[in-house]
């Protein structure tokens, strides 16, 4: 399984907060519940806690986390 | 000159005398306002070691061409003084209605000096400004004194006041407007109380002359539409930045136990989504439809006006995972008008100290009921409260032995709310900060995320020199709330637009920028000053970043390289045009009008060409 974690208004977009996909290995782009209704530039993506892509790939087991770009005050 | 008043209040509580100073139209377009007004005048005004707490500081209370129109969140002016915190240049800025009080009674700027012998309260109604006696208010918190004020002075005026914090002089007391607004982290608070200054009541009746009124209700009313249209609206207005606990677990930068950790365990006990289960109301400053302050009931019974900032420190950086908690502390800060930043950090260094033995008493980890205490001794002063009062940096040097291991500051204000052992263009945002570690000119955490997260590169230089120019210096001149723009994504082009209507000036945003390096390298000039000199160490992050490696979460294991770290610090000085030592150069003074500024700083320090 691979767990995807959407943050702030990408839960509200997406309509889930995390949901675990049953894939062994897949492109981040392929996994998500976010299309053309948001702008990538002001997205964030994490594998693992770490920085990724929407072409990186992952495997099960992995955290894909989705973020709004702008926050923080 | 339309947009600006063109006047400066100036009062001596010394001599409990007042007059107005005309602006010239040169000096508002060459420091536009707020910031830059206060940077200029404390420059000028403040003789080079003079007592923070003493007559001769000068408070600045300090408005934008923009502040009080109809314009997305422009309810803000600055507080800036000589910091008794830091010993440098000082500021912060606040929503509240005396801004646009301020505006409407005629002038730009508040500018106070010498100190009053007995308490007293500035009332500013349009010309006529007088000094009432403040012995029945000094003594009291925030909010009671307000209530009181506002039973006097009416419900719209404009209220500007200090808690216990400030009379006690405590180094990071704030200054404090509408039960929950605050500003001035480098200690404004105690500013006002060494003057004697318990409240500032503004009322004005007129308003600012506009140069096109019609365009510039046209691009108002058009901004405040696209903040609303925005997808990020809806979200933002349930949670606020409140939203910003669970961002920085997950990118590991929530500060907890004292800045060790990026990530803390119990963080669903104060994210966002608790505080939506807790929330009853939702507080803004004037003039902003995006309201940030978030209200929620705390253990004590009592509505507590929450963000970020305040969580973070007073909940996980103490190791405290407990909401209601937490809100209960940060009530208490805002009515005795204390920094909820410094006082999180302070505690949260008390706690460090202790658990490595370094002082005797025993505060643990997340241990409610010690955190109020302190906070209470902190606020009044008493056993190691009065240590801690005068912030992480002194307290460490009095402590000696390896307290200053612990203390995470930089140029002695406490690090506010993002962990930076894996973050280096953050830390290089803390480390040039013209104030000591704050986020407000340069949160480039959200982009240094996205690129090289633990890279040293020349581009996270000029990403933290591109914030310091749209955050410190556009965003503080103006002045206005940068959060339209970091947290909406409103478009940074309605500001030169909205600028050139309110005073037919025509300034793009490259010209904004002149303006924010010319506001640095003042401030950095008066920092010099004050210090006979500069070192790179001044400019340099807290030693616990390079020293202890992260324990947790994904960046386990990971520190700043010292020698990196010079590298991304040379890089900064270069594009500010600053020599190695931080110091500007004289040609960089000069292109930027400050020739004036380059003679006098030769009398400190060399100046290279």
């Amino acid at each position: 399984m691979i767990k995807v974690k959407y943050v702030g208004y990408l839960a509200s977009i997406a309509g889930v907060h995390e949901e675990e996909i049953n894939a062994e290995n897949a492109k981040i782009r392929e996994l998500l519940r976010l299309k053309g209704n948001v702008n990538w530039d002001e997205v964030i993506i994490l594998v693992n806690g770490r920085p990724a892509g929407l072409d990186t790939t992952v495997k099960k087991g992995d955290e894909v986390t989705v973020l709004p770009f702008t926050s923080g005050g | 000159m339309k947009g600006w008043n063109g006047a400066i209040l100036r009062v001596d509580l010394t001599e409990k005398k007042y007059s107005v100073q005309k602006i010239a139209p040169e000096f508002a377009a060459k420091w536009v306002g707020g910031r830059g007004f206060a940077a200029r005048i404390i420059w000028e005004e403040v003789p080079a070691g003079a007592d923070p707490l003493g007559p001769h500081n000068v408070l600045v209370f300090a408005t934008g061409p923009l502040t009080g129109l109809t314009v997305p969140s422009s309810g803000k002016m600055v507080v800036a003084a000589k910091s008794p915190l830091t010993s440098g240049y000082g500021d912060g800025n606040i929503g509240s209605m005396a801004s646009v009080e301020m505006r409407k009674a005629g002038y730009d700027a508040i500018v106070v000096k010498g100190a009053s012998e007995k308490p007293v309260v500035l009332v500013v109604e349009d010309g006529k400004v007088s000094f009432e006696p403040a012995d029945d208010l000094w003594g009291l918190d925030t909010f009671t004194a307000e209530r009181r004020l506002r039973e006097r002075y009416g419900k719209t005026a404009g209220i500007l006041l200090i808690g216990q914090a400030g009379e006690n002089l405590v180094r990071y007391a704030t200054v404090i407007s509408q039960e929950g607004r605050s500003a001035g982290r480098p200690g404004m608070g105690a500013v006002m109380g060494s003057k004697k200054l318990k409240a500032v009541v503004v009322k004005g009746t007129g308003s600012p002359e506009v140069h096109d009124p019609k365009e510039l209700a046209r691009i108002g009313a058009e901004a405040y539409r696209a903040i609303k249209e925005s997808s990020m609206y809806d979200f933002w207005m349930r949670q606020g930045t409140m939203l910003t606990i669970q961002w920085s677990q997950e990118n590991s930068v929530l500060p907890a136990y004292n800045f060790s950790e990026g990530v803390f365990d119990e963080y669903r006990g104060i994210d966002g989504y608790k505080m939506e289960e807790y929330k009853i109301g939702q507080r803004s400053c004037p003039l902003c439809n995006m309201s940030c302050g978030n209200v929620i009931t705390d253990a004590n019974g009592l509505e507590s006006e929450l963000d970020y900032e305040n969580v973070a420190m007073l909940g996980s950086n103490i190791g405290l995972g407990d909401l209601k908690k937490v809100a209960v502390l940060n009530r208490l800060a805002d009515m005795y008008g204390i920094d909820t930043i410094s006082l999180g950090n302070s505690i949260g260094f008390a706690m460090e100290l202790s658990e490595k033995g370094v002082i005797q008493e025993k505060i643990e980890w997340g241990d409610f009921d010690a955190a109020k205490q302190l906070l209470e001794d902190i606020v009044h002063r008493r056993g190691l409260g009065e240590l801690l009062s005068l912030g992480v940096r002194r307290t460490a040097e009095k402590l000696g032995g390896d307290a200053p291991k612990y203390a995470v500051h930089v140029k002695g204000l406490e690090v506010s709310a993002y962990e930076c052992h894996a973050a280096p263009g953050m830390a290089l945002a803390y480390a040039t900060s013209p104030i000591g570690a704050h986020h407000k000119d340069a949160w480039v955490i959200a982009w240094e995320t996205k690129t090289d997260r633990l890279g040293y590169g020349r581009e996270k230089a000029e990403k933290v020199v591109e914030f310091q120019r749209i955050r410190g210096g556009m965003f503080e001149s103006i002045v206005a709330c940068r959060l339209p723009w970091i947290e909406i994504g409103l478009n940074l082009e309605y500001y030169p637009k909205l600028f050139h209507a309110a005073t037919g000036v025509t300034m793009s945003l490259e010209d904004f920028n002149a303006v924010a390096d010319r506001i640095y390298a003042q401030i950095r000039a008066f920092w010099i000053r004050e210090h006979g000199g500069w070192s790179r160490e001044m400019d340099t992050p807290p030693r616990k970043w390079f020293e202890t490696k992260l324990t947790k979460g994904p960046f386990k294991g990971v520190s700043l390289d010292p020698g990196k770290y010079q590298r991304l610090l040379d890089y900064y000085y270069e594009i500010r045009g600053w020599d190695s030592r931080g110091v500007p150069r004289r040609t960089t003074l000069e292109k930027l009008g400050l020739a004036d500024v380059a003679e006098q700083l030769s009398k400190v320090v060399k100046l290279e060409p």
